[in-house]
């Protein structure tokens, strides 16, 4: 029951990012040949694909997205009167609470794989080969650097009131610490650039041909195992926050 | 009686705590900008090709191009949304219906205030940079930063008018909010495609001036005049898509 609620409260914009995500892709690989007749220097296809999905715009609108699947909750609820019957479900705050975060940390997953399915199978009608291992890496990296993002406007979404402010805060927190990241000491420690580790550098060689097998290999581990502990931190404080609130 | 004032102290009240954000952080990266360019410097670096003054190509990688445009179009879009579909969740649009004024007034005092508040955004950097630069005894020139901030009115209204109509075609605050994040990044992926890809459209290149004609990137400075035409042209497209709003809003059912 709390799993259809949360679904039916958030379903609109998760279907909203999913569209907009297919159509981002759909556009890039369609319009491959256009763009790289007109770039700078020879770019190969999976660069191409790196540089306009895995490292700028789509990755862009993803984080917006995510974001905003990460807005919500009993804190705006209470604006809308609708707080107290939340409440009174027969079900506790914890549960509430990790009921909505579970609910968006799949759709954030599923967000991430789209790129993976759309891109491998779009590739063929444009006279191109994108290995489905090699999108399913960057999708295993957006999802578990996505969750942190989701973390974050969960976070805000239960201690800010107004229904934007946490979307504006998820914003700054990120824009500054992209900054910060860049500078002493954290730009010393490439693993704490969490939109850095999003782009894949360390996985675009651009040669192809990567196995199912070589997946493991290669991804940061260890950097997404701390954005998980991240993850768990941010959304643990907010159930904790969330089971003392007043919402009275 | 003028009712204007009040409906403007109204949509104020509604968007103040969003609009006083978005200053505070556009002022925060053009203040720490300017005394903390030593080491951030070394990240906003312009590209290959620039030649010029180095201060003023970090300035326009950091404000005018890269993040502090971002936020900008982020925040104006924000600050659109609300208003009546919004007091509709929140059971407060009897009340605000019941006014005397027509629905058509409601909307032009939110759509007002909400370009009041572009333009002051806008102008933010300007004032900041101008103060900020004399200060560490470094120079950004003033007539490129108005012209920047022209460009960046032009630009940021019609954000402000597409997220407002969103905020009225979308029942939930959240989608209007996630479509006009969509809109943001997809339309100019849009502009690739022929026969758009002919025509410059991309509101983020036109706020930007990257690949238009009244930018030289070895420079990072405008040339020549601010684009009158264009910016005519956007301040146009804006006002069509608040009418759409105005029009939309007067025909639709808030019970």
């Amino acid at each position: 029951m709390l799993w259809y609620k949360m679904w039916r409260e958030s379903r609109i914009r998760f279907a909203i990012s999913a569209v907009a995500l297919l159509w981002m892709c759909s556009a890039v690989v369609l319009l491959q040949q256009q763009v790289r007749a007109h770039a700078d220097e020879p770019l190969g296809y999976a660069q191409y694909i790196w540089s306009a999905i895995y490292k700028a715009n789509a990755l862009d609108l993803y984080i917006l997205l995510v974001i905003v699947l990460g807005l919500g909750g009993v804190l705006q609820e209470r604006a809308q009167g609708t707080a107290g019957f939340t409440l009174s479900l027969p079900a506790g705050r914890w549960r509430l609470t990790g009921a909505r975060a579970a609910m968006g940390l799949l759709q954030v997953a599923v967000l991430a794989l789209l790129p993976a399915l759309m891109i491998p199978l779009l590739s063929p009608f444009v006279g191109e080969a994108y290995p489905f291992a090699h999108a399913l890496q960057f999708s295993v990296l957006w999802a578990g650097c996505g969750m942190v993002v989701f973390a974050l406007a969960f976070f805000f979404s239960i201690v800010l009131p107004g229904a934007y402010s946490p979307a504006i805060a998820s914003v700054a927190a990120l824009s500054i610490y992209s900054v910060l990241a860049d500078l002493p000491p954290l730009g010393h420690h490439p693993a704490l650039d969490l939109i850095d580790t999003m782009h894949g550098v360390q996985l675009a060689t651009f040669q192809g041909g990567v196995s199912l097998a070589a997946l493991v290999a290669p991804l940061p581990w260890q950097a997404l195992g701390l954005y998980a502990l991240v993850m768990l931190g941010l959304l643990g404080t907010a159930g904790a926050v969330m089971a003392r609130r007043d919402f009275s | 009686m003028n009712t204007m004032a009040p409906l403007l102290f109204k949509a104020w009240r509604e968007s103040r705590g969003r609009f006083l954000i978005s200053v505070a952080l556009l002022a925060a990266i053009c203040v720490f900008g300017v005394f903390g360019r030593d080491s951030l410097m070394k990240v906003f670096v312009p590209d290959e090709r620039f030649v010029g003054n180095p201060y003023v190509g970090y300035i326009y990688r950091l404000v005018y191009k890269g993040m502090a445009r971002g936020l900008f179009a982020i925040m104006v879009m924000v600050l659109a949304l609300g208003g009546l579909p919004r007091e509709r969740l929140h059971r407060t649009v009897g009340f605000t219906l019941a006014l005397p004024v027509s629905r058509a007034r409601l909307v032009l005092a939110q759509a007002l205030l909400g370009l009041g508040q572009v333009a002051i955004l806008a102008a933010l950097p300007l004032m900041l940079l101008a103060v900020c630069s004399q200060l560490v005894r470094v120079s950004y020139p003033l007539q490129q930063m108005a012209c920047f901030g022209l460009l960046w009115f032009g630009g940021g209204a019609v954000f402000f008018a597409v997220a407002f109509l969103s905020a009225t075609l979308f029942r939930s605050e959240y989608a209007a909010l996630a479509a006009s994040f969509v809109f943001m990044i997809l339309y100019p992926a849009t502009l690739l495609f022929p026969p758009l890809n002919r025509y410059p459209l991309n509101l983020h290149h036109i706020m930007s001036g990257l690949a238009m004609p009244y930018f030289d990137a070895r420079t990072a400075l405008l040339v020549g005049g601010p684009p009158w035409t264009l910016l005519a042209s956007l301040v146009i497209t804006a006002g069509l898509l608040i009418a759409l709003t105005v029009q939309i809003t007067r025909h639709r059912d808030y019970l």
